[in-house]
């Protein structure tokens, strides 16, 4: 697999060295990874940045890095609140809409 | 409204790790047309919001669980201590529990909540006088060197790899979940600028949509891809290099 990969991203880049072939260079693949996973470039471009992390052998290693940090990121965050504050919060939520019924008169 | 022809679709690339050989799979996660399709004339939402209205402490109580936390995490953005950023945060929950009648629905209910939390996180850090220069949230961030150092693409012929990504997403996980690692995750993400902190907190950890990212903040499409592009890039960086030390 690594083997085919290298071989196809060597062939892409000798074309595109001769102009014969559209290819990004990994700086430019880098550059445009966030549009590209946010569904933003044109189907031109995203054709390209496929074809890129089809061909060489370290970005698609970049992008999954970044969705690995993403993860870690999120494996370090909380969204517990202190149950003090969540008393607060909810005694006022009664306060505010628990109004008693208006008394008959 | 400006965002209007922004693309909803968030396109997520899927891969399957297999000894250093990655399958490139573009996947769209029609996470939106799932809840266009699931979404009945009488919407979720607008259930939440009726039951609010009529008083149903456990929507309440969920809605708490859900955002206080990353709630204090932006509100933290703005205020000098914790003290105040808690302040706020009680103070927009009882502007909701009031302001829940005039709602109008025209975005949704969790953007409208935390419009309101960074109104009052940026007047009360006005009054704190420590309110820093708002610019990384309006597209001051735009333009700055790219988010990985040139000097790594000086391969032949150039603009390719010439010190590619090091092997670090290949350590065994407890490697990666220890303690020391997700610490200094932390601290990665504490120290990025508040415009790509607050972007990345509600996409990536709120999993928030694009678009509600912009309507929360008031920023634009492009503004909030940048300021993601900044931030999830920083901590590849972070994670690379500490990883890379040992």
């Amino acid at each position: 697999m690594r083997a085919e990969r290298m071989l196809r991203g060597a062939l892409m880049k000798a074309l595109a060295l001769v102009g014969l072939h559209p290819w990004l260079t990994c700086r430019e693949c880098v550059r445009l990874v966030t549009e590209f996973l946010e569904g933003a470039l044109s189907p031109e471009d995203r054709a390209l940045v496929l074809a890129h992390l089809k061909g060489c052998p370290h970005c698609p290693r970049y992008v999954r890095q970044i969705e690995l940090a993403v993860q870690l990121a999120g494996a370090t965050t909380s969204n517990s609140v202190p149950p003090a504050t969540r008393a607060q919060l909810l005694d006022a939520f009664r306060r505010e809409r628990h109004r008693p019924p208006e008394e008959e008169t | 409204m400006r965002h209007m022809s922004y693309r909803l679709a968030w396109h997520s690339v899927r891969y399957t790790l297999c000894a250093g050989a990655v399958e490139v799979e573009a996947v769209a996660d029609d996470e939106e047309t799932r809840s266009h399709a699931a979404t009945p004339p009488a919407s979720a939402e607008g259930l939440l919001v009726d039951a609010l209205r009529g008083g149903d402490e456990r929507v309440f109580a969920s809605l708490i669980d859900k955002h206080t936390s990353a709630m204090l995490r932006l509100a933290s953005l703005y205020v000098p201590t914790r003290a105040v950023a808690e302040e706020v945060v009680q103070e927009t929950w009882l502007a909701v529990v009031r302001g829940v009648d005039s709602f109008e629905e025209r975005s949704s209910l969790r953007t409208w909540i935390f419009r309101i939390l960074l109104n009052k996180a940026k007047s009360s850090g006005l009054a704190e006088r420590r309110n820093l220069p708002l610019d990384d949230l309006d597209g001051g961030e735009a333009e700055g060197p790219p988010v990985v150092d040139p000097a790594r693409f000086t391969g032949l012929p150039r603009g390719y790899w010439s010190s590619p990504p090091n092997h670090w997403d290949e350590l065994p996980e407890e490697r990666l979940l220890a303690r020391e690692t997700l610490a200094l995750v932390e601290r990665a993400m504490e120290s990025l600028p508040r415009g790509q902190r607050a972007v990345f907190e509600l996409r990536d950890l709120q999993h928030w949509t694009a678009a509600e990212v912009c309507e929360a903040l008031g920023i634009t499409a492009a503004n909030q891809r940048v300021l993601l592009h900044r931030a999830r890039a920083r901590l590849r960086t972070s994670v690379e290099e500490y990883l890379d030390a040992r």
